[in-house]
């Protein structure tokens, strides 16, 4: 488990969930694997796992638009938690919004690695995977 | 109007003149029939220089539209030994223009009673007539000038409190020719709030004499609503007020025209802001679906295990199922708000409420949910019955989806009145919603605010595409574990007196 890249995915959309998570299994790379519904449901989780370096993400792939607890009240929230965690996470924001006021804004905050267009392609998700901070 | 130039100040300077001329008087002696005998020696003055008037018959000297007044004149002296009233008559003068006199006219008789010849006098009154015209030209372009603009004025005499009004400030108030004007009896015209603003002003005006103006509601003698524009100013003498004055305007019409552009503003926003939502929607709601389908069809060509490949093509179902779900809800809410033109008419509230209930009675049942209804203030409402029917429905839905944990389903629908305007108000006591977490995008398409909801996030953007459509408002009172309110106002800018 300690040497797999453990991804999460915050997003409600089912469907986005099951490709992404095939198309990650399909890349050959040792990939564990999280997904949460809403915001709230993954802080939840971080929260109480904050220091088991195992158990936290490496990489929380957000989406922006999300019913009950959308992406950036999840980065607000995020930051304070932030110092607490035992390893550092890489943090994308991604949307199927055309909007270009989304990816300014996402790449204007600190916490983001970057903006990701979906749909998120396998070569997006080798960027992504390469670019990882974990040592 | 020959004279629109004089001023009130050309009106003041005559008037001072005058005061200042003694009128020039003559006395003529003559035959019944107007021949001249005697003429006093101011007669050039009246006349005109070198004027000799002797022997002449005076009837020639008189502006030739006023000859048979002044015949009349003498025929009624000399029968019956005066004339009671004095006539005004225009004279030709020599080398002048006409000049306007009075004439008062006696009979001279001999010791038998017989009239011997008339004693007529004249007093030269052109300027006195000259002054009245200027007065009644002024006095007419100020009342035309008042009655274009709308405009009246009025005074208060500190010391006596008497109050004037002018003719079209009582018109202003529509008042009766009996009203008498005091500082009292004018509050009964303006409501408290308005009434202290005016005294606030006025106190103003008399503290610092400048002028001091603005504009307030009225409600006239007639129960009429009108907008006035009211400018104050107060008179000093040594420093002692000694009067306030003012002028007041109608401005109801321009007030109607500033606030039919506001309601213009106000529609052209609203679509603004409807394009926008219709924007965010292509650009966040119907591209998400979209977005997953590429994906999709890439894992499906890719996969060879039996299994895998069932599992993808269920999800590319689902995916497109999706995908037409959306595709129908937001054609439905363009539909409803563009085109789709649905019959309003009068409805039983009740009646509609209690159909809606019997159409949704198995899920009320399973739920246990008790629905109560409310329509004596309100019984009837104006509007499209398959739309009534699908808010009732929704809300109801609504509240039986997103229920309170432990306390059964309660509902109120109530239909009321408020400003004259029909209100649709439903209540629950459901799980309610955290308002300040999700104001902004309650009515919204795809928003959902309860973690374990199978909701789509459509009902309420579809509630308010209704009620917006219609030309009304929705609103939303709500608090978690107690329960909600929505108050649908049907229509806004539409009142009635019951």
């Amino acid at each position: 488990m300690s040497n797999s890249i453990c991804v999460a995915l915050v997003d409600d959309d089912r469907i986005y969930q099951f490709t992404t998570e095939r198309l990650l299994q399909r890349l050959g790379i040792d990939i564990s694997f999280l997904w949460f519904k809403d915001g709230e449901e993954a802080l939840d989780y971080m929260e109480k796992h904050k220091l088991e370096a195992n158990a936290l993400p490496d990489i929380l792939i957000v989406d922006i638009n999300m019913p009950f607890m959308d992406g950036w009240q999840f980065l607000d929230a995020f930051k304070d938690l932030k110092p607490l965690f035992a390893k550092p996470i890489d943090i994308y924001m991604v949307s199927s919004s055309i909007d270009d006021r989304d990816m300014r804004r996402a790449r204007s905050i600190a916490e983001v690695r970057d903006y990701v267009e979906k749909p998120i392609t396998r070569e997006k998700l080798l960027v992504i995977l390469s670019a990882i901070s974990r040592n | 109007m020959s004279s629109d130039n004089h001023t009130p100040l050309d009106v003041a300077t005559g008037l001072d003149n005058l005061l200042t001329i003694l009128p020039a008087e003559v006395i003529l002696l003559h035959s019944p029939s107007g021949q001249i005998h005697f003429a006093s020696h101011a007669a050039p003055l009246v006349f005109g220089e070198g004027e000799r008037l002797g022997g002449q018959n005076f009837l020639d000297k008189v502006h030739v539209d006023d000859r048979s007044r002044v015949r009349d004149l003498f025929m009624e002296a000399a029968t019956r030994g005066a004339h009671p009233i004095p006539i005004t008559i225009r004279i030709k003068r020599y080398l002048q223009d006409d000049a306007w006199v009075v004439l008062f006219c006696v009979a001279v008789k001999d010791g038998s009673g017989r009239v011997i010849e008339l004693h007529t006098t004249l007093r030269d009154v052109t300027q006195q007539i000259a002054l009245r015209d200027k007065i009644i030209e002024s006095d007419k372009l100020s009342h035309m000038t008042n009655l274009l603009a709308k405009v009246g004025g009025w005074y208060y005499d500190v010391e006596t409190q008497y109050m004037h009004w002018s003719e079209e400030i009582r018109k202003l108030h529509e008042v009766s020719n009996e009203f008498e004007p005091t500082m009292e009896n004018s509050i009964q015209f303006y409501d408290d709030h308005d009434m202290a603003t005016l005294r606030h002003l006025a106190t103003e005006a008399v503290e610092t004499g400048e002028m001091k103006a603005a504009e307030v509601p009225m409600t006239t003698a007639q129960n009429n609503k009108k907008w006035i524009r009211v400018i104050f100013r107060a008179s000093h003498e040594e420093g002692v007020p000694t009067r306030l004055y003012g002028a007041s305007q109608d401005i109801t019409e321009i007030k109607n025209r500033e606030q039919e552009l506001a309601s213009v503003v106000m529609e052209l926003t609203d679509q603004r802001d409807q394009l926008e939502e219709f924007s965010h929607i292509m650009s966040h709601q119907l591209r998400a679906p979209i977005t997953n389908l590429s994906p999709l069809v890439l894992l499906l060509a890719e996969t060879r295990d039996d299994r895998e490949r069932n599992d993808v093509q269920a999800t590319l179902k689902d995916a497109v199922e999706a995908l037409r779900m959306l595709f129908d809800d937001v054609s439905t809410a363009v539909r409803v708000r563009y085109k789709e033109r649905v019959l309003e008419e009068r409805l039983n509230v009740a009646e509609i409420a209690n159909h809606v209930l019997e159409r949704i009675a198995s899920s009320l049942r399973d739920a246990g949910a008790t629905v109560r209804i409310h329509t004596e203030e309100c019984p009837y409402v104006d509007y499209p019955s398959v739309y009534l029917q699908a808010i009732l429905q929704q809300l109801i839905t609504n509240a039986i989806r997103f229920a309170h944990s432990v306390r059964k389903v309660e509902v109120v629908i109530k239909s009321t009145m408020e400003d004259g305007r029909q209100v649709l108000i439903v209540r629950d006591n459901g799980a309610g919603i955290d308002l300040e977490r999700f104001g902004q995008k309650m009515f919204r398409l795809r928003s959902t605010f309860h973690r374990q909801s199978s909701g789509r996030g459509v009902g309420l953007f579809m509630i308010r595409t209704i009620v917006e459509a219609l030309g009304g408002e929705i609103e939303v009172d709500s608090q978690p574990d107690v329960g909600s309110v929505f108050k649908i106002i049907l229509h806004t800018n539409r009142s009635e007196t019951l």
